[in-house]
C-alpha cells in the first residue's frame, strides 16, 4: 500500500445558481428580462484524504451534496473552488488514464444502453476500455458469478427488472477493473435480500481487488455491514469524519433500554427512569445514560411487572438523526 | 423525408408547368435540383449531433464523460456509420423515385461531378460542426429544445436553398447568405450537378465553405470547454 493517498480532496466547493421561477404568466414574462439568481453551496469547502483499499460510507441527509462531491471528484462537474488528486490525476482534465482506472455507479442514471442487451454494452466496454480478450472473460465470468447473473445478461436492458438491471450496471461500471469506485446508493429501491446480496458483492469485490470504494446510502445497514470509516456531511459541509464505532459510542452515551410487561404502566412511573422514547401498552423503551444502565435496570426490576428487558446500543440511524436535528 | 420531398417536388413541378421554367431554371434543372438534393438531405441533414442538446439537459451527457474515450469523436464517427447504411438504402429510394418521376434528369459532366462530390463532402462535415455548435449551446440554456429548432431545423430548411433555389431570392438577402454556413450545404452542391454556370468559382466556393467549416470547428471546440466548466450534471 503507498502511504500517498489515493483520493485526496482539499476545500472543495461547488455551487449552482438557481433562477428561481414564481409560477404565472406575468413572472414568466418579467423573468425573459429579470431573472433573480440564487446561490446553492451545495458543496461546501470540504477536505479529505482516502487512502487505497478503503471502502469509506458518505452519508447525509437529502441535498447535502454527496452526489455532487462524487461527481466532482469522477471529473463531470467542475469544482467551483478546491483541489482535487486522485492517483495523481486532476480529475476535471479527464485524461484516459484517469477515467480507464474509475468507475461510477448511479443507482437512479442507467448507463447501460437502453435498446440492447447488457451484454453487448459490456463489449462495447470492452472495446471502449481496450480490455484483452483474456481479462476481459476472467473479469466478465467473475462478475457473472458474484452477481448470479448468467441469464439476464442477453435480455435487452428496458425488459429487465430494477434490481436485475442494477447487478448489469455493476458488471458494465466495473468491467475494467477500476481501483476507484464511486458508488452512489446502489442498493436504492431493492428488496431486502438483493440488497443483501450487493453488499456481499460490494464487500468481496473490495477485498479481492483492493479497489477503493467511496459508498452513499440511505440504508444505514449498507454503511454499517461495510465500511470502517464514515464521513458525513450536511448542508454541503462536512459533519464527521471517521471511525463508524467511535461516532456510535462518542457522539451518544446513551443505551437503550426496552421493557415488556405482564400488565399495564403508567406512564409517570416510567418516565422517572429515563427519556420515554417508545411507550406502548405493555411495552416501553426508555433512553438511559450508558453508566447508570446496570442500576436502572436492577432498579426497575424491582419496580415494575417485568416479563422481559432488553439493553442495547442505540442504533446508527437514530445516532445520526439526532446528529442532524441539533 | 420521402413524402416532404414529393409535395416540394409536385409543387415546383406545377410551378415550372405553367411557364416552361422559373427564373433562370429550366424544368429538368428544376427536377434535378429537388431530385438531387434529396441525396444530399438523406447525407447531409441526417445527423444525430442534436443527441448532445438532449444529452446536456437530461444530465445523459455524463454517461458519455466517464469514458475514456473522446465524446466528440464518438458521435463523429457514430454519424460516418449512420451515413454510410443512408448510402445504402438511398440507393434504392434513389431509383424508386427515377422510376416513379421519370424526370429528364441533367447527368453532370466528369469535372462538375467532381465538384459535386467534393462540396459534398465538405458540406457534410459542415452540417456536423454547425449541429454540433447549436447542440452545445444548450450548456447556456435553459430550453432544451427551442434554439435547437430554430437554428437546427427552421433557419437551416429555409437557407439552404431545400424549399427554393436561392437566387431566386432577393439578390441582398442572397449575398448576405454566402456569409453564413446556409447555401454551402446544399446550394452550392447541387448548382454544380445542374449546370456549369459556376465552374469558374469552384476554387473560391470551395475555399469559403473550408473557412466556414474552420470556423465551426474551432468554435465547437470552444464551446465544448467553455460549456464543460458550465455542465450541471443534472439528475441523480
Ligand atoms: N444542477 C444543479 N443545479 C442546481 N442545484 C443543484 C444541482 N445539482 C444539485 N443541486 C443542489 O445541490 C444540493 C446537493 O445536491 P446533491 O444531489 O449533491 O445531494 P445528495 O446529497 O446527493 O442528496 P440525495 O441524498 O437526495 O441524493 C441540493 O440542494 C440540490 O438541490
Ligand atoms: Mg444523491
Amino acid at each position: 500500500m503507498s502511504k500517498t493517498p489515493t483520493i485526496q480532496v482539499k476545500n472543495l466547493s461547488r455551487h449552482f445558481s438557481v433562477h428561481d421561477k414564481k409560477p404565472g404568466l406575468k413572472s414568466s414574462i418579467t423573468s425573459l428580462f429579470h431573472r433573480p439568481k440564487r446561490i446553492v453551496k451545495a458543496v461546501n469547502n470540504v477536505s479529505f484524504d482516502i487512502k487505497e483499499g478503503e471502502l469509506v460510507g458518505f452519508i447525509g441527509p437529502n441535498g447535502a451534496g454527496k452526489t455532487t462531491t462524487l461527481k466532482c471528484l469522477s471529473g463531470l462537474l467542475y469544482p467551483t473552488k478546491g483541489k482535487i488528486s486522485i492517483l495523481d490525476f486532476n480529475p476535471w482534465q479527464r485524461k484516459k488514464e484517469f477515467l480507464r482506472q474509475i468507475g461510477f455507479v448511479m443507482g437512479q442514471k442507467n448507463q447501460l444502453w437502453w435498446d440492447i442487451p447488457p451484454q453487448e454494452t459490456f463489449l462495447l466496454n470492452k472495446a471502449i476500455y481496450e480490455i484483452d480478450n483474456k481479462a476481459y472473460k476472467e473479469r466478465l465470468d467473475f462478475l457473472i458469478d458474484a452477481l448470479d447473473i448468467k441469464k439476464e445478461i442477453s435480455i435487452q436492458t428496458r425488459k429487465l427488472s430494477l434490481g436485475q438491471r442494477m447487478k448489469c450496471e455493476f458488471v458494465a461500471a466495473l468491467i475494467h477493473s477500476p481501483k476507484i469506485v464511486f458508488l452512489d446508493e446502489p442498493t436504492i429501491g431493492l428488496d431486502v435480500v438483493m440488497q443483501d446480496k450487493i453488499r456481499d458483492f460490494i464487500r468481496d469485490y473490495n477485498k479481492e481487488f483492493k479497489a477503493t470504494i467511496i459508498l452513499t446510502s440511505h440504508y444505514m445497514k449498507d454503511v454499517q455491514a461495510l465500511c470502517k470509516r464514515l464521513i458525513i456531511i450536511d448542508k454541503g459541509k462536512l459533519y464527521y469524519d471517521g471511525d463508524i464505532s467511535k461516532l456510535k459510542n462518542g457522539l451518544t452515551n446513551k443505551k437503550l433500554l426496552t421493557l415488556t410487561f405482564k400488565e399495564e404502566v403508567s406512564k409517570d412511573k416510567l418516565e422517572k427512569f429515563g427519556k420515554l422514547t417508545k411507550f406502548e401498552q405493555l411495552r416501553a423503551t426508555i433512553l438511559v445514560d450508558r453508566k447508570k444502565t446496570s442500576t436502572i435496570a436492577a432498579q426497575a426490576l424491582k419496580e415494575l411487572p417485568i416479563t422481559d428487558l432488553n439493553i442495547e446500543d442505540i442504533p446508527l440511524e437514530q445516532t445520526i438523526k439526532e446528529v442532524f436535528q441539533r | 423525408m420521402l413524402v416532404s420531398f414529393f409535395i416540394l417536388f409536385y409543387f415546383w413541378a406545377a410551378v415550372s408547368e405553367t411557364n416552361q421554367g422559373v427564373g433562370s431554371y429550366t424544368r429538368p434543372q428544376l427536377y434535378a435540383y429537388f431530385i438531387v438534393g434529396y441525396v444530399i438531405r438523406t447525407l447531409v441533414f441526417s445527423t444525430r449531433t442534436g443527441d448532445i442538446g438532449g444529452a446536456i439537459t437530461s444530465g445523459d451527457l455524463s454517461k458519455h464523460l466517464l469514458r475514456p474515450l473522446s465524446v466528440l469523436k464518438f458521435f463523429f464517427t457514430r454519424d460516418l456509420v449512420d451515413k454510410l447504411f443512408n448510402i445504402f438504402f438511398m440507393i434504392f429510394e434513389f431509383a424508386f423515385i427515377l422510376f416513379i418521376l421519370k424526370p429528364q434528369m441533367i447527368l453532370p459532366s466528369p469535372k462538375n461531378l467532381f465538384y459535386f462530390l467534393s462540396l459534398l463532402v465538405l458540406a457534410i462535415v459542415i452540417f456536423f460542426f454547425y449541429s454540433l455548435v447549436v447542440s452545445l449551446a444548450t450548456f447556456w440554456t435553459d430550453q432544451a429544445w427551442s434554439h435547437r429548432w430554430l437554428f437546427g431545423v427552421v433557419l437551416v430548411n429555409i437557407f439552404s436553398g431545400q424549399a427554393i433555389p436561392l437566387d431566386l431570392l432577393p439578390t441582398p438577402i442572397f449575398n448576405i447568405l454566402k456569409f453564413t454556413p446556409f447555401p454551402y450545404l446544399y446550394y452550392y452542391p447541387v448548382k454544380f450537378w445542374i449546370d456549369d454556370s459556376l465552374n469558374a468559382s469552384f476554387l473560391p466556393l470551395f475555399i469559403q465553405s473550408l473557412l466556414i467549416l474552420l470556423v465551426l470547428f474551432f468554435l465547437s471546440r470552444f464551446f465544448w470547454k467553455k460549456g464543460l466548466i458550465k455542465y450541471q450534471g443534472y439528475g441523480n
